[in-house]
């Protein structure tokens, strides 16, 4: 294991959370894991909830994420929807990479909704953008253009009434 | 600051702030009394540009059309969000039914193994059982054989009826006497006297006798 300094110094570290590829559904409200200390059938649950269980709690802010240890016989994850229903994912005697696999597509978000958040939250975050939606709703807004004239007017060169007068004259 | 004050900024001449007219005055007379001059344009020429822009106002109309129904199917109509949100849900139960067969399948694959352990347990036990059913025969027949010679040797007990005889035998017999050594070989070499205490006691009764002569004497 690449420990270095410390209890898990890798784990901790804000690059490891934010490599987290778990992004769990609207629905859940409470992400529950039961497993042993001791037995061979949970080695996988409890790699994955050293490894994957920060990360999702990182990734997933709303949900409340628990981990009960030495009361159920069987390994399996719990989870609690919004409208007071329950999922039960088995995973008796797997391995971490086929339990975080199993959660990412059953328990995560489809790729579509996926796509559309990232898509938002691209057009939110990114300081070029301007318009609706935006946090800033026009071109005048943004450092280095051409201000709102009722802020600054625009200069006389460029002012129709004086380009007018300039020919006239 | 004054209104209409003039500062260089990046090459170009711009005032601060802009003069507005005070609501109260009136219009003023460079407005007021100004005189539109009309166009004089010939009708051949009036009902070209007439047809170029109702043309150019039917296809901007179209363009604009198109563009809202666009905009109203893809993203912000009701009916998108119904059907987005109805896609989210059956995605969501196409998961479930995906974890209801893994649950399924993984259940299957415990039954077989707790079945095989619990075989396993019940073989375990059962050579538990026999080892120690051997165990406990093993012991039970030693016991019988330490009974059977304790009761073969029974016979040679001295009991109450019968250690007067037995006391008579021992008084009958010749003293044992251990007055001997053994070689390597286990040859025995028997002493002088069968008794050695005696006869030291006799030496002694001797030698007190010749002294007790000599000084007589």
């Amino acid at each position: 294991m690449p420990f270095k300094v410390g209890i898990n110094p890798v784990i901790r570290t804000l690059k490891y959370l934010k490599a987290g590829r778990v992004y769990l559904n609207d629905k859940i409200k409470v992400f529950s894991v039961y497993l042993n200390t001791s037995d061979e059938r949970h080695k996988g649950l409890r790699d994955f909830v050293t490894w994957h269980f920060p990360q999702i709690q990182y990734k997933n802010p709303d949900v409340h994420c628990i981990y009960i240890k030495n009361i159920m016989p069987t390994p399996f994850i719990r989870v609690f929807l919004d409208n007071g229903d329950d999922v039960i994912v088995d995973v008796d005697s797997k391995e971490r990479k086929e339990i975080l696999n199993h959660v990412i597509k059953v328990l995560g978000k489809p790729t579509f909704v996926l796509k559309d958040e990232l898509l938002a939250k691209e057009k939110k975050e990114n300081p070029a953008n301007f318009g609706y939606m935006c946090t800033k709703h026009c071109i005048c807004q943004i450092l280095g253009q051409v201000p709102c004239p009722a802020i600054v007017p625009v200069p006389k060169h460029v002012r129709g009434k004086w380009i007018k007068e300039s020919i006239m004259s | 600051m004054k209104a209409n004050d003039v500062y260089d900024l990046s090459g170009i001449q711009q005032s601060s702030l802009f003069y507005y007219k005070s609501m109260r005055l009136s219009i003023s007379d460079s407005i007021y009394f100004i005189i539109y001059v009309k166009p004089n344009i010939p009708i051949e020429e009036k009902e070209e540009i007439k047809r170029l822009y109702n043309n150019y106002r039917t296809y901007m109309k179209t363009v604009i059309n198109y563009l809202k129904e666009c905009h109203q199917s893809s993203e912000l109509s009701e009916e998108a969000i119904i059907k987005y949100e109805q896609s989210k849900e059956d995605a969501w139960q196409k998961c479930m039914e995906l974890n209801d067969e893994w649950n399924k399948s993984l259940a299957v694959e415990r039954e077989k193994r707790e079945i095989l352990a619990f075989e396993k347990q019940i073989e375990e036990a059962r050579l538990l059982m026999k080892e120690t059913d051997d165990f406990k025969r093993e012991k039970q027949e030693e016991i019988e054989k330490l009974i059977k010679e304790q009761k073969e040797l029974s016979s040679t007990f001295i009991t109450e009826e019968n250690i007067d005889a037995h006391i008579e035998d021992i008084l009958n017999k010749e003293p044992f006497s251990f007055n001997y050594a053994i070689d390597l070989k286990g040859k025995i070499y028997e002493g002088y006297n069968k008794n050695p205490s005696i006869d030291k006691f006799l030496d002694v009764k001797s030698s007190n006798k010749q002294v007790e002569e000599a000084v007589s004497v």
